[in-house]
């Protein structure tokens, strides 16, 4: 029996196809490129913040294939076939998302960035558990820091878009 | 240091377990393991140590796996995420105390990305599955190109970060004896903020039967060089009617068993002052649940 490895050597690139907010990316990547500087750098989705680049911030959160992860900790190597969405993709045909709308009506902005990380965890959060108590806000948040400290919005915003996703459900 | 790039290294990416197997084997460099990447790759950044060469199987899906019965007790694949193990039934019904370490463990994203295998390999003496294992009777299944071996739990951890662990090995499934019995389990940690690693913890696994402690274990998290059982506290308990005042001397006597260091996180004087209230809380959360069915 002869077994096919898949043997990344160093310095030698390879392909890759993943969708990120519904477009469809061929690309090259290295063994030790990241999903963030993927984003960042090959895609210039530069919404997608580096923070600690040590899994301590959670400023980086992205979805792949629906869930929340750090993609400062992702090998894009690893994303053959993989859905991603970031901040980027919220904004669609000229309407902010839900949970943006909540973040600007509760004023939970301060220097910013945080900002996507925190939104895109709370959009994991909300398609999990559509009805969170403020306990469970904060217990979904815990690992997305905000060093402005402005946690109180940020979880009176998470609780606004809740009400209003089961708004727009209720007309939808 | 710049956390922003990862120094290169070789990749390999196996598509089965006896793939994976027989390169450790056959490999003449070091090879390291990458399971879900949250704690190797962080220390590469850190330490800016490249050109290694990385396997990959972390995407292996026949180590994610839970199963259960009583004659053949629980088996755990490897690459079972954190996530996985909050969300399992089985584990809530029989093992709550797992649950108790998934649900408060890093953060939501570290959950979805880290392994049980790979919290068992890294041996940290603050990994929160850890003491949970050793409650649990568990072993770590290996398996390399020799064969599989069984290491219980309790002899698997020889230092801080080491392990019994060869460089021929994957750790392929975590194991725990069935519950002829019917116990009930706790696990308790503190830390400084919620995400952060535990600066003390505990799990205890117990029956109570007729009011009375049986069978007690005990381990302790963060408090030593490696995590840690407490034989003395647990064969006090053995047998005496269950009271707030044995519970406290129980404590008392843990406190005696370790043996921790300063650090950023807190003092060792801190440690052992908390271990009473840990041991404590772990065994009033377990007796909150009552034996499982």
């Amino acid at each position: 029996m002869t077994i096919e490895l898949n043997v990344h050597e160093v310095g030698t690139s390879q392909a890759i196809c993943l969708t990120v907010n519904g477009d469809g990316h061929a690309l090259l990547v290295f063994p030790n490129d990241m999903l963030l500087g993927i984003l960042r750098n090959n895609l210039q989705l530069t919404g997608t913040k580096y923070g600690c680049g040590t899994g301590d911030c959670c400023a980086c959160t992205v979805q792949v294939n629906g869930r929340s992860v750090l993609s400062c900790l992702t090998l894009a190597s690893e994303l053959d076939g993989a859905v991603v969405a970031t901040i980027e993709g919220l904004y669609a045909g000229g309407n902010l998302h839900p949970i943006q709308e909540s973040f600007i009506e509760h004023g939970a902005v301060q220097c910013g960035f945080c900002t996507p990380g925190m939104i895109m965890s709370i959009k994991s959060l909300l398609e999990e558990n559509p009805d969170p108590s403020e306990a469970e806000i904060r217990h979904y948040l815990r690992g997305n820091l905000c060093r402005c400290t402005g946690y109180r919005k940020i979880v009176d915003a998470a609780l606004g878009a809740a009400k209003k996703l089961k708004a727009d459900k209720a007309d939808g | 240091m710049s956390t922003r790039v990862l120094p290169e290294f070789r990749l390999i990416v196996p598509s089965t377990v006896d793939e994976a197997i027989r390169i450790l084997g056959e490999r003449q460099e070091k090879v390291s393991i990458l399971a879900g990447g949250t704690d190797i790759l962080v220390e590469m950044k850190c330490t800016e140590k490249g050109a290694e060469t990385l396997i990959k199987i972390g995407r292996l899906s026949e180590l994610d796996f839970i199963t259960y019965t009583p004659e053949d007790g629980l088996s755990i694949g490897s690459l079972t995420l954190v996530r996985t193990i909050l969300d399992s039934p089985i584990m809530k019904q029989r093992f709550p105390l797992m649950v108790d370490a998934a649900r408060d463990f890093a953060n939501i994203q570290i959950m979805n990305m880290g392994t049980l295998g790979g919290n068992v390999c890294n041996a940290s003496p603050a990994g929160d599955f850890l003491p949970c294992l050793l409650a649990m009777n568990a072993e770590v299944v290996l398996r390399s190109l020799a064969g599989q071996r069984h290491v219980k739990i309790s002899e698997f951890f020889t230092g801080p970060r080491k392990c019994q662990i060869r460089r021929d090995e994957i750790a392929v499934a975590i194991t725990a004896p069935g519950q002829a019995n019917q116990y009930t389990s706790g696990f308790v940690r503190f830390t400084r903020t919620a995400e952060d690693l535990a600066k003390v913890s505990a799990a205890v696994m117990l029956n109570v039967t007729d009011g009375r402690f049986r069978d007690v274990r005990i381990a302790l998290g963060s408090v030593a060089p490696t995590p840690i059982r407490v034989p003395a506290a647990e064969v006090f308990l053995e047998n005496k009617d269950v009271s707030d005042a044995v519970i406290g001397e129980a404590a008392i006597i843990a406190q005696g068993a370790v043996s921790p260091i300063s650090d950023l996180r807190s003092t060792a004087d801190y440690r052992i002052a908390i271990t009473r209230v840990a041991v404590k809380r772990a065994i009033a959360l377990a007796l909150t649940r009552g034996n499982a069915q």
